[in-house]
């Protein structure tokens, strides 16, 4: 039987097993809303209040699940509204799926009503897009869609489907072949850099595994713990590998990068042999390159060859998934300790501790401190929930002192900094996730760039929990403004709404907090509280994030204040 | 340091490719000097040729980064000039491994109580009418000094007469070389044919020497696999597959029949469809019956350099190490077009002059001499082949396409097991040496080959190890 093209992205999207999209209908792609229409059993449709709102929920959902996040927009505006979410999705590794509505072939080209290539606009910011004319074309290209966005490195992909497309009929079978010549997923990893690799690990004295995003997106947890422990390796991790290894554990040395720990910075200037698993050494993390681990023999571990040896040079590159890497290497790894290592680690640790972390999460007079804050959260929701940060002081501090116990619970914008980001990706974590809690934590900056999706949380009834850490300034911009700028601040002062009164309107209940005796009942509240809850905590103004690796300095050149 | 690079990419030829591929230059604001993207002479795909100069560390990740847009076939680049010198082996020998029959080989005769059922050496003795023309080529002292490069006279006549009457191929004298063994036969070719770049398409899986001559002779490029698939009915070829394998990069067809480690016997039929693609793409076969005598189904051997319409692109390889028991003598030849045997000739004379003059003596006398002996090994390897088949009677955890030739078993495990590992374990555990089905490249994962070239009670006693392992353990 023939159906129309609209039918048959249905059809295509059932066959994915797609159960949630986040869109936001218009001209170009209403024949597929109509056919969305028949699904609303099968398919829950998030309507979402910016389309950008749509590409970060989507990335949130995929985050959790590690399957693709589904987003509907339609042509022009709607697709451009999309960009920012796709670039962010590229740089982060994060499987989604764009489907944009697209003006009629017949008038392709002319500059008609809410036209955009974009096509040519997302070529640069998608693993792989494709824009359909023809109705025929659907099934694959939704099919080629969804393999290339979860398979290998993950990563966005966009069909454009013109408008006579959604209308046209044909007689629809779903491709079992994706049929992609140049598209190749490694297999499994080199055995004989594999056994080179667990070599230098056996040999090694002061091995450090650098574990990053690879790790969760490859469900790759419970390998590395194995690793770690058998072989007796300090771990260290980038911002996105949060949570893959458990923070209390004797063998975490923490968070690499510009506002990561002092020991695991320092450590990577002093280790013999480091492996570097599902990582890609970002420059956030390495600092100067020339000085970066000059002393190691470098191990890398990446599913993407395009990674190895592109920013540092590596002694043995294995391209493999993580998980994969990983168990080749359990396979020759000796059973080993290394308490000398780990005493090394422990000095540098101590050195932090007394003098950035106790003084900043457990301050004892002056204002608000953001550190205290997120060691509170920590601790009443022991470890456990899923933590949504936005981009910014808040960002960091959170990373910092979140300490994690599962995996796949910190969700963030990396690669591209996106502010904004938080509260749609909270959204879309917690329709993943409903049985978790998912908590955003946003910058008072941040939070007024997508502010609008706290309608689509109170119509979709998601219990999202919000704390906004609001110092009035654009912290970070206005800390480095201070270090770099001789205080300088321009313009990065904000003069806020009342973000109370703000969430009242959108049927979102919520509280203000000033005072430090108040901060743990208003947490409980938070928590306890059914459905969305809205806290604001007024902290410190000029709160800064500390450590830090000046850009432009080396890992050794972190400064602790 | 700055080059001036010639990068050659092959894409799909869809809209919107010749974007992606400038998209990558423009992000590093690199200025693109010239570029020709056309058709390829295969359908469907596009050929792109960019000219610029940039630094090598940033080509090296550019191309890459080229090579991950999901359009993109195939990238390679070459510096126009410019020196680099390296302490240490050449790339190519540093990225070879040794062979993994050698590996297990060597590895089994380390240790005690060890069966080999690795090493495909038949263990008949080389009958003694050759060793005896041997005893008085040296005794006569015809065998003292080099002989002509291409071989003994009378010895390449012999073997003109041999390939008419059992190969039906029409070579004349300047055709054949006679070489050290099929395995000097077949790198002369790999290096006398192949350029860097050159692909050639392997079936498989295939005998992994093969792998790694021609990774050798591509300067440790990757060969290019097509693998058969296997089914109850044997190991099939699909002609559509080799044909999606070639590009503008392919030089030639390699097969190896019968097949080493599969025992396939290409149809008449198969043997056709591939002189047909040979002629289509203007291709070389390369072909590998070294086995040739031994076949159990009754069909004559057919060798693909007897067709008319392929003989001037056909190099077939054979040898007499295992149809007359003489692996140690190292005699094998090669029937060559003559405008290439010349170029191939360069080679062979480079890596060893002549073969062993005396070897040249005792294989003319073997291949004057009757062909009882054939008849008699294989009779006997057919009877061995039995014994592999009973054996495996006896469990569930492995199955055979029967081989249809040479005295290799290509058992499929029934679980997706490491067969490294495997072979390791065997050889520990069971005191049983078998090889690892993952070197005969794709298609070879999760199997293990063993030969049946050995004695019976050998064979008896290794299957009987192997089988008793597999049932405990998988």
């Amino acid at each position: 039987m023939k159906i129309t093209g609209a039918q048959a992205v249905m059809k295509s999207l059932i066959n994915e097993g797609v159960d949630v999209i986040f869109g936001y209908p218009g001209g170009a792609i209403m024949p597929i809303y109509d056919a969305l229409f028949d699904y609303g059993k099968k398919i829950r449709h998030i309507l979402v209040r910016h389309e950008q709102g749509a590409s970060h929920a989507a990335e949130g959902y995929a985050r959790i699940l590690g399957k693709p996040g589904v987003c509907f927009a339609t042509s022009g505006p709607g697709a451009t509204n999309l960009v920012t979410g796709i670039t962010d999705a590229m740089l982060d590794s994060v499987p989604i799926v764009c489907i944009t509505g697209q003006v009629s072939l017949s008038v392709l080209g002319t500059d008609a009503f809410q036209e955009t290539d974009i096509v040519g606009v997302t070529t640069p910011i998608t693993k792989w897009n494709y824009q359909v004319t023809h109705a025929e074309e659907i099934p694959l290209a939704i099919r080629r869609a969804f393999h290339i966005a979860r398979t290998g490195r993950p990563g966005p992909t966009l069909v454009d489907i013109t408008k006579n497309a959604q209308f046209d009929t044909f007689e629809y079978s779903y491709p079992k072949d994706v049929d992609l010549p140049g598209y190749r997923i490694p297999s499994d990893p080199d055995e004989l850099k594999i056994k080179k690799a667990a070599e230098l690990i056996n040999q090694a004295k002061k091995p450090l595994l650098l574990v990053g995003h690879g790790i969760l997106i490859s469900r790759a947890e419970k390998e590395l713990l194995k690793l770690a422990e058998k072989a007796g390796i300090l771990v260290a991790s980038t911002l996105h590998g949060l949570s893959a290894f458990p923070t209390g554990h004797h063998l975490y040395t923490g968070m690499l990068g510009m506002h990561g720990n002092y020991a695991p910075n320092l450590l990577t200037n002093k280790a013999d042999v480091i492996i570097a698993v599902g990582m890609r050494f970002d420059d956030r993390v390495t600092g100067r390159l020339s000085d970066y681990a000059k002393q190691a023999k470098i191990i890398h571990i990446d599913i993407d060859p395009a990674e190895l040896n592109k920013n540092v040079k590596v002694d043995v590159d294995i391209v493999a998934d993580a998980q994969k890497g990983i168990r080749g290497l359990l396979k020759y790894v000796k059973k080993n300790s290394h308490s000398q290592w780990i005493e090394e680690f422990k000095k540098l640790e101590k050195k932090e501790y007394d003098i950035v972390i106790v003084p900043t999460t457990h301050p004892r007079e002056g204002e608000l401190k953001m550190a205290e804050i997120i060691r509170i959260l920590s601790e009443k929701t022991n470890g456990e929930a899923v933590i949504v940060a936005d981009v910014g002081q808040h960002q960091m501090i959170t990373a910092r002192y979140y300490r994690f116990k599962k995996p796949h619970s910190f969700i963030t914008s990396g690669g591209l900094g996106t502010m904004g980001f938080a509260l749609p990706a909270a959204m879309g974590a917690k329709v993943a996730a409903p049985t978790r809690e998912v908590i955003a934590v946003i910058g008072d900056g941040s939070f007024q760039m997508t502010i609008q999706e706290l309608a689509t949380i109170a119509q979709e009834k998601l219990p999202v929990k919000i704390i906004i850490l609001n110092n009035n300034f654009l912290g970070m911009v206005r800390q480095w403004q201070q270090l770099f700028f001789d205080r300088r601040y321009s313009f990065v002062d904000l003069k806020n709404p009342d973000f109370i009164q703000v969430a009242k309107g959108f049927y979102i209940p919520g509280h203000k907090v000033e005072r430090r005796e108040d901060i743990e009942t208003s947490i409980d509240t938070l928590l306890k509280t059914e459905g969305p809850y809205l806290l604001e905590v007024v902290v410190e103004k000029e709160d800064n994030v500390f450590p830090m690796m000046p850009t432009g300095a080396s890992v050794e050149e972190m400064r602790l204040e | 340091m700055k080059y001036r690079y010639t990068i050659t990419i092959q894409t799909e030829n869809h809209p919107g490719v010749l974007y992606r591929i400038a998209d990558l230059f423009l992000r590093r604001k690199l200025n693109i000097e010239t570029m020709l993207v056309s058709g390829s002479e295969k359908k469907g795909i596009s050929d792109f040729t960019i000219r610029l100069e940039l630094e090598e560390s940033i080509m090296v990740v550019l191309s890459k980064q080229l090579a991950r847009i999901v359009e993109v076939i195939n990238v390679a680049y070459k510096a126009d000039d410019g020196v680099k010198r390296t302490h240490g082996p050449s790339d190519t020998a540093a990225a070879i491994e040794i062979s993994a029959i050698k590996k297990i080989q060597l590895l089994a005769t380390s240790k005690k109580g060890v069966i080999s059922l690795a090493q495909g050496i038949p263990s008949f003795q080389t009958p003694e009418y050759i060793g005896q023309a041997a005893k008085e080529a040296i005794d006569n002292h015809t065998a003292d000094k080099y002989t002509q490069g291409f071989g003994i006279e009378p010895l390449r006549r012999e073997i003109v007469k041999k390939v008419e009457r059992d190969n039906g191929i029409q070579a004349e004298v300047d055709n054949v070389i006679v070489t050290h063994g099929g395995i000097e036969a077949l790198m002369a070719v790999f290096l006398g044919l192949l350029n860097i770049d050159d692909e050639i398409i392997i079936l498989s899986p295939d005998y992994a020497s093969h792998i790694t001559q021609t990774r050798i002779a591509r300067h440790g490029g990757r060969p290019v696999f097509v693998a058969l698939k296997e089914t109850t009915e044997g190991w099939i070829l699909d002609p559509g597959k080799i044909e999606q394998a070639i590009t503008s990069n392919t030089k030639a067809i390699l097969i190896s029949n019968p097949c080493n480690p599969t025992g396939k016997v290409y149809t008449k039929k198969e043997l056709k469809d591939i002189a047909k693609l040979a002629l289509n793409y203007n291709l070389f076969i390369i072909t590998d019956e070294m086995y040739e005598y031994f076949i159990y189904n009754g069909h004559p051997h057919v060798s693909i350099g007897s067709f008319p319409e392929v003989k001037d692109r056909v190099i077939s390889i054979f040898g007499l190490s295992k149809s007359y028991a003489m692996t140690g003598w190292r005699i094998g030849y090669m029937i060559a077009p003559k405008d290439l045997a010349h170029h191939i000739f360069k080679i062979h004379d480079s890596l060893v002059t002549c073969p062993t003059a005396v070897s040249q003596y005792a294989a003319l006398a073997a291949l004057q001499g009757s062909k009882k002996c054939i008849d008699h090994f294989r009779n006997e390897f057919k009877r061995r082949r039995q014994i592999v088949v009973d054996a495996l009677k006896h469990t569930d955890k492995m199955n055979l396409v029967l081989p249809e030739g040479a005295y290799y078993a290509f058992l499929k495990l029934n679980k997706e097991v490491d067969d490294n590992q495997l072979a390791l374990d065997l050889i520990e555990e069971a005191k049983v040496a078998v090889v690892p089905g993952s070197a005969f490249g794709l298609g070879g994962a999760h199997h293990v080959r063993i030969s049946f070239g050995c004695e019976e009670d050998v064979l008896k006693e290794g299957m009987r190890r192997l089988v008793a392992y597999v049932n405990e353990k998988l």
